[in-house]
């Protein structure tokens, strides 16, 4: 099995619950971060669950580095798969120094070659000399980080974290994820990210597993999930869409904007997704298209344009341009879309 | 680890439920000669007592307790913040210590009818003192606390809202009172005026005193006066069944109520009041306070001092010293003990995880429910007949269990391992699953995690449960009574001799170290409630 962490065939349900996890097969590679992302119930938890060893899968297999930890009569508890797990609310042991929680997996170390160590891991995560403080003495994104560190300290082979920014405040989580996803590069662990957020999963991680209802919907780089998502579902989560009518022939669609470029061949009719951001907005009084509505964000605005009530586009433009409630404007797409097969209305 | 950890908390769920069955086995194969003996023990008159006693009991704590937590959270007078906590302080008392007192001070003997009849002439008529009224009486005003307690707790979970909104639909502050605020607090109430009645059929000192027979009286009669285990048995099966009609009954009027409110709405704000109806209020905290706590131990107090001056006694020094030992070896031993087993409870709850641990954890805290007398006799059934099985085997010599201190301690921690479990399982409830979760992703073993992770954690509750253990084994009488080892006493057992005999004043110097420890834990619940209230 290649691969710093490989599931394979694995199932998961719960006494008299719903199946959380159904036949998924899923690897990550040596020394990538791989964000699992999915709404709340779509089984991610459960995943890293059953990674570290904390749930048992009903059948298939669980590899780490090489070896399998899970499937057939293979059983390795947790405490022996060398996983490091960060929870959504750090669990920091509550009675225990920050020096003390780092350390608690180095029980059977040396103790300057320990101390050593918790200092070495307190620089790494921006917070050198706070060995004596307690958990509660810390703020949230401090305690965060100390639950990275702890994590990190035994050179575990595997790095989960379960939602770790779900409880911080929106700068800081901006701000410590970016801190986060470089202190995993640096440190060249294999790491696997649970969360919800999709703008987090897209711009921290090497490689994204989408799942769906207890199953991997599409993996891929974020830029493969984002521009060429395989189903509607996988579109409508990622990313925001608009949806369009047309006919494709091969590379090409026509639809009401004229011609346009598919990622990929498809044939009869279709509906394209078109990002927001896709859509360029130039004033012409000829135009069919009319402005409807404008939300204003500050960093850029969301632009509702129509021909008439039957088709509506979003269009998400830099602020500075100015748009009028009302005013003729015309439409152009750059870049290729994606295409679907039309669903026939029932 | 785990395979013991799995089975631990069986074991003892059936150590503590085994002298229980044993005594409800007994209600099984009730022959028509024992009923028949039963019956000239004056049963009848046992069982109208003993219920007579328990209703009065209930409904005089429910009174009294309910009726002073609401004039502490609803109106604000003189000392309200002080008589607040003042009014626990009686819990340091044992029954059966402001029992003798009370019998001292009022009997025909005692100083208020002396003087009365010196006043009034020879002839006065004043209520028998010795009797299930005068019983009744002090028996209220030594548990009221518990009523007290949860309804005061009840009412400060009320959200300020409800009774706002009662209001300004026009009821009245007191109409309120019974419409809304005691129907909210029924389940407290219940639960409190449940215990103070299983308080009742445990004692059997104070209602000696007063001559009034009850079920649990009369077990101690029989088993001292006759050495009758099977009619000490069969009442002890009937008492058991009185306990579990009690613990049904509880359930019932509880029902499925569990009312809780917003945590984080305002409380009721107290209504001041003013003149003569501030004066009143004061003086019905005052009073109950004073005829409760303050002059009973003022008047052990002086008794104490009397005795230490005339030193009649000529046992007192070295004796007092030794029963001194004795109390505080057996209370540490059993609370070292309960404490232990709780912590094993809990952790087997959470760490072995099944239903099967669940259902021990409420299995082995049912003794707490059962009278004393209950489980001394079925301790004492029990250990009978593993010395039985040793003799049958040609062991006899230092195993045999009846009268050893093994025996005393396994009754003590069957009756107040509850105790302990509540406390110790309230802060384990701290220790979340995702603490022990990590714990075991950073490599450590089970004994690990409960040594580094559980027991520090836990620390707090297993020192307050020992704690509450402690005291209770301090005052404990019918269990010690019936199990302790010849020759070996306690200060509850001392002052319960020596009271039986009238010597009131001898009495009073152990009657006042128990109270001394007895405060301790109010002490603990006093600095709790305070920083919940700064919080």
């Amino acid at each position: 099995m290649s691969g710093a962490i490989h599931l394979h065939g694995v199932q998961k349900a719960y006494p008299r619950g719903p199946v959380a996890v159904a036949n998924l097969t899923l690897e990550v590679p040596e020394g990538r971060l791989l964000a699992l992302l999915g709404p709340s119930g779509c089984g991610k938890t459960t995943t890293l669950r059953l990674i570290a060893g904390l749930e048992r899968p009903d059948t298939g297999e669980v590899w780490i580095a090489g070896r399998q930890v899970a499937g057939g009569n293979t059983w390795v508890p947790p405490e022996q798969r060398r996983v490091g797990l960060v929870f959504q609310d750090g669990a920091l042991f509550p009675h225990l120094t920050v020096a003390e929680n780092i350390g608690f997996a180095l029980a059977s170390w040396p103790r300057d070659t320990r101390t050593r160590r918790v200092a070495q891991l307190l620089d790494l995560v921006g917070m050198g000399g706070l060995e004596p403080r307690y958990p509660h003495q810390l703020s949230g994104g401090q305690q965060q980080r100390v639950a990275l560190a702890r994590a990190l300290a035994p050179h575990p082979t595997v790095v989960l974290l379960d939602e770790p920014f779900a409880n911080l405040d929106a700068t800081l989580r901006a701000e410590l994820r970016e801190e986060v996803a470089q202190i995993l590069r640096a440190a060249g662990t294999t790491a696997v990210l649970v969360t919800h957020d999709q703008q987090e999963a897209l711009s921290l991680a090497d490689c994204v597993a989408l799942m769906l209802d207890g199953q991997v919907a599409q993996s891929g780089t974020p830029q493969q999930l984002y521009t060429r998502p395989i189903s509607r579902a996988v579109a409508t989560f990622v990313g925001e869409t608009n949806w369009l009518p047309g006919e494709a022939a091969g590379e090409q669609s026509m639809s009401r904007l004229g011609p346009l470029h598919l990622t990929m061949a498809a044939c009869g009719p279709v509906d394209l997704l078109i990002r927001p951001e896709q859509i360029r907005l130039t004033p012409d009084p000829a135009s069919a298209w009319s402005v409807r509505h404008v939300r204003y964000f500050g960093h850029d605005q969301l632009v509702t344009v129509a021909p008439d009530p039957e088709l509506i586009l979003q269009a998400r433009l830099s602020s500075q341009q100015p748009v009028a409630l009302g005013s003729r404007i015309a439409i152009a797409i750059c870049g290729p879309v994606s295409a679907f097969p039309r669903k026939e209305p029932q | 680890m785990r395979p013991i950890l799995r089975l631990l908390p069986i074991g003892i769920a059936l150590a503590v439920a085994a002298p229980l069955l044993l005594i409800a086995a007994a209600l099984l194969r009730p022959s028509g000669e024992s009923w028949a003996h039963l019956w000239e023990t004056r049963l009848l008159e046992m069982l109208t007592q003993t219920m007579l006693l328990v209703c009065a009991v209930g409904l005089g704590t429910l009174v009294l307790g309910t009726g002073l937590a609401w004039l502490v959270s609803a109106y604000s007078f003189p000392g309200r913040a002080l008589f607040a906590w003042l009014l626990v302080l009686p819990l340091a008392m044992p029954g059966f210590v402001l029992g003798f007192v009370f019998m001292a001070t009022f009997d025909y003997a005692g100083p208020v009818q002396s003087a009365l009849r010196a006043w009034l002439g020879p002839t006065l008529w004043f209520p028998e003192v010795r009797s299930l009224g005068g019983a009744a009486i002090v028996l209220t005003l030594a548990w009221y606390p518990y009523v007290y307690l949860l309804a005061r707790a009840a009412f400060a979970e009320q959200a300020a809202s409800t009774l706002d909104a009662a209001r300004a639909m026009g009821s009245s502050r007191t109409h309120a009172l019974f419409r809304l605020v005691l129907p909210l607090a029924r389940p407290s109430l219940v639960a409190g005026v449940t215990l103070v009645m299983l308080e009742t059929l445990t004692d059997f000192a104070t209602v000696r005193y007063f001559n009034v027979l009850t079920l649990s009286e009369g077990i101690l009669r029989v088993w001292e006066g006759m050495m009758d285990r099977e009619t000490a048995t069969q009442l002890a099966a009937l008492l058991l069944l009185v306990a579990l009609g009690l613990i049904l009954l509880e359930r019932i009027l509880r029902g499925a109520a569990r009312y809780t409110q917003l945590s984080g709405a305002p409380r009721i704000a107290p209504l001041p009041l003013h003149g003569w109806r501030a004066a009143v209020a004061t003086g019905a905290c005052a009073l109950i306070l004073a005829v409760a706590f303050v002059l009973p131990a003022a008047q052990l107090v002086a008794w104490a001092l009397a005795e230490q001056r005339s030193a009649t006694m000529p046992t007192a020094d070295g004796v007092a010293e030794r029963y001194i030992v004795v109390s505080l070896g057996l209370a540490a031993g059993a609370a070292a003990l309960a404490a232990l087993c709780a912590l094993l409870l809990t952790t087997g709850e959470r760490l072995g995880g099944g239903r099967v641990q669940r259902g021990a954890a409420r299995l082995a805290t049912l003794g707490y429910a059962m009278p004393g007398a209950v489980v001394g006799v079925g301790v004492l059934t029990l250990l009978a007949a593993f010395d039985h099985a040793i003799i049958a085997r040609g062991l006899v010599g230092a195993l045999l269990l009846t009268g050893s201190l093994t025996g005393l301690f396994y009754a003590y921690v069957v009756r107040f391992l509850a105790v302990a479990y509540g406390s110790v399982d309230a802060s384990m409830e701290k220790v979340t699953p995702r603490l022990v979760e990590a714990a075991r992703c950073m490599g450590a073993s089970q004994g690990r995690i409960i040594w580094r992770i559980h027991t520090p954690l836990v620390r707090a509750g297993l020192l307050a449960g020992a704690m509450l253990v402690f005291v209770d084994v301090m005052k404990e009488l019918p269990v010690t009574l019936l199990l302790r080892p010849f020759g070996m006493d306690t200060l509850a057992i001392w002052t319960y001799m020596l009271a039986a005999e009238s010597f009131w004043q001898a009495a009073a110097i152990p009657a006042l170290i128990i109270v001394l420890v007895g405060v301790l834990p109010i002490a603990l619940l006093v600095r709790t409630g305070e920083r919940v209230a700064v919080r």
